[in-house]
């Protein structure tokens, strides 16, 4: 049973077993909101965490193809650094040479992409100083001599913190410890007598080649929940009520004649689990509800870019787009 | 500092225009995007639509392997449809540096009331 609305309102109903109302209506001739006035459109942070590395922030009044725009473009089109090449000259640990490599790859590094050039297809693996960045990792493990200690051996975890930077050319001016991100990262575990020796070259990439280059370690968005109660709920559905949301979503409020009722605080951290129609009796009590123009984003880097300089890169990637498309315009209909 | 976007190994033209649509005049074509997906595709699709003198304006992606867009545009007569393209093309950048703006105001006003 679906129900037909032509509504304008801007708003997606969660309902028992559908949801309604999701549909854009954006065919030509549609105007109901023809180019929305530029006060309408908002744009506003709600959390930065973590030195800038975390980022919450809402885009309201926008169309959801420039919201899905966004989030596709820091996840596939916002260039990193990544190490792409190793020359594994000694492996003797049990790790295969190809596994070892792989996991070198999405070690993140926190090398700026920015100051870097895009390295050319066909150039050998050692590169330039403007366009590629060198490691080398040199891991021995041996037998601890010192036999009180719990440890019976020496480097037999091998951590991020072994890889060594080779600056190359005049890049030990310019960059100032273009490590892996964390310290701690576990590559590989030997024993005595096993030996890693490898260079490590990492150049520029973007996320649609390789998911290594994502420059965040995800980027999504949610729309804004809404809750509307229809009518009062009391007492004992009350708490039920309340505990069909997530905590601090909905409260009780006491009434005038010593009673509890249900208000809604908050929806923004709802999660939509619409646990409320479990319950027969409290079903029509609430209409679970999301605005189809208002986006909660969620970014977080890697660590190589604060996730506030992402966003903005992100949609410089399209600004960029649209001139390469508009000169290729230009000079074609110049022909 | 070097462009934000890969260099494209292929060369040549991104944009090009299917064959055989050119007969029924400058109202209609489809164009076709090479190393373009959703993400530019149905942004472009919904600045046209927003364009009074578009009839109709439709993308697809005719194989996933294959990294294609076309795009297909139909206008009123007398409004060739390569001008809708470029009108839309100006006015995703026009909508995206107002984006770019606003985020960046509220991420100094963030950052200056924490402090």
């Amino acid at each position: 049973m679906t129900e037909f609305s032509f509504s304008s309102k801007n708003k997606l109903t969660l309902k028992e077993f559908e949801i309604v109302n999701t549909s854009n209506y954006d065919f030509s001739g549609h105007f109901a909101d023809p180019h929305k006035q530029e006060n309408e459109l908002k744009v506003e942070i709600v959390k930065i965490e973590d030195d800038g590395m975390f980022l919450e922030f809402d885009m309201i009044g926008y169309d959801p193809s420039v919201a899905n725009a966004v989030r596709r473009l820091l996840l596939s089109d916002v260039p990193t650094m990544a190490i792409e090449k190793v020359h594994i000259y000694q492996n003797t640990s049990i790790m295969q040479d190809e596994v070892l490599a792989h996991r070198m790859g999405l070690i993140p590094l926190k090398a700026d992409p920015r100051l870097f050039k895009w390295k050319e297809e066909g150039t050998e693996d050692e590169g330039t100083e403007d366009d590629t960045l060198q490691f080398s990792l040199q891991v021995r493990c041996k037998h601890n001599p010192d036999k009180s200690s719990g440890d019976p051996y020496l480097d037999n975890k091998v951590f991020t913190k072994h890889l060594k930077w080779i600056p190359k050319g005049s890049q030990k001016d310019k960059l100032i410890n273009p490590g892996p991100v964390e310290d701690d990262i576990l590559i590989n575990k030997l024993r005595p007598g096993h030996e890693m020796d490898m260079k490590l070259f990492a150049v520029k990439g973007v996320g649609r080649d390789h998911a290594k280059f994502s420059p965040v370690a995800t980027a999504f968005y949610r729309l804004h929940p809404e809750i509307r109660i229809n009518r009062d709920v009391f007492d004992e559905n009350a708490i039920r009520l309340v505990k069909c949301f997530t905590p601090g979503v909905m409260q009780l409020e006491p009434t005038e004649d010593g009673r509890k009722k249900a208000k809604v605080l908050d929806a923004r951290n709802d999660m939509c689990s619409r646990n409320v129609f479990r319950h027969e009796d409290l079903k029509d009590a609430v209409t679970l509800e999301k605005r189809k123009d208002h986006f909660i984003f969620n970014v977080e880097s890697t660590g190589a870019i604060k996730s506030t300089e992402l966003v903005p890169m992100a949609i410089d990637v399209l600004l960029e787009k649209c001139e390469l498309y508009i000169n290729e315009i230009d000079s074609q209909s110049k022909e | 500092m070097s462009s934000l976007l890969p260099p494209d190994k292929d060369g040549g033209n991104r944009l090009s225009v299917l064959e055989g649509d050119t007969s029924s005049g400058e109202e209609c074509r489809t164009y076709v995007f090479r190393k373009e997906n959703h993400t530019l595709g149905n942004c472009l699709r919904t600045m046209l639509l927003k364009n009074p003198q578009v009839q109709f304006a439709g993308y697809t992606i005719p194989h996933p392997s294959e990294d294609v867009m076309h795009l297909r545009i139909q206008t009123v007569e007398g409004y060739p449809a390569q001008s809708a393209l470029r009108k839309a093309f100006v006015d995703l950048k026009t909508h995206a540096s107002q984006l770019k703006t606003k985020f960046v105001t509220a991420v100094d006003n963030f950052e200056k009331e924490g402090s």
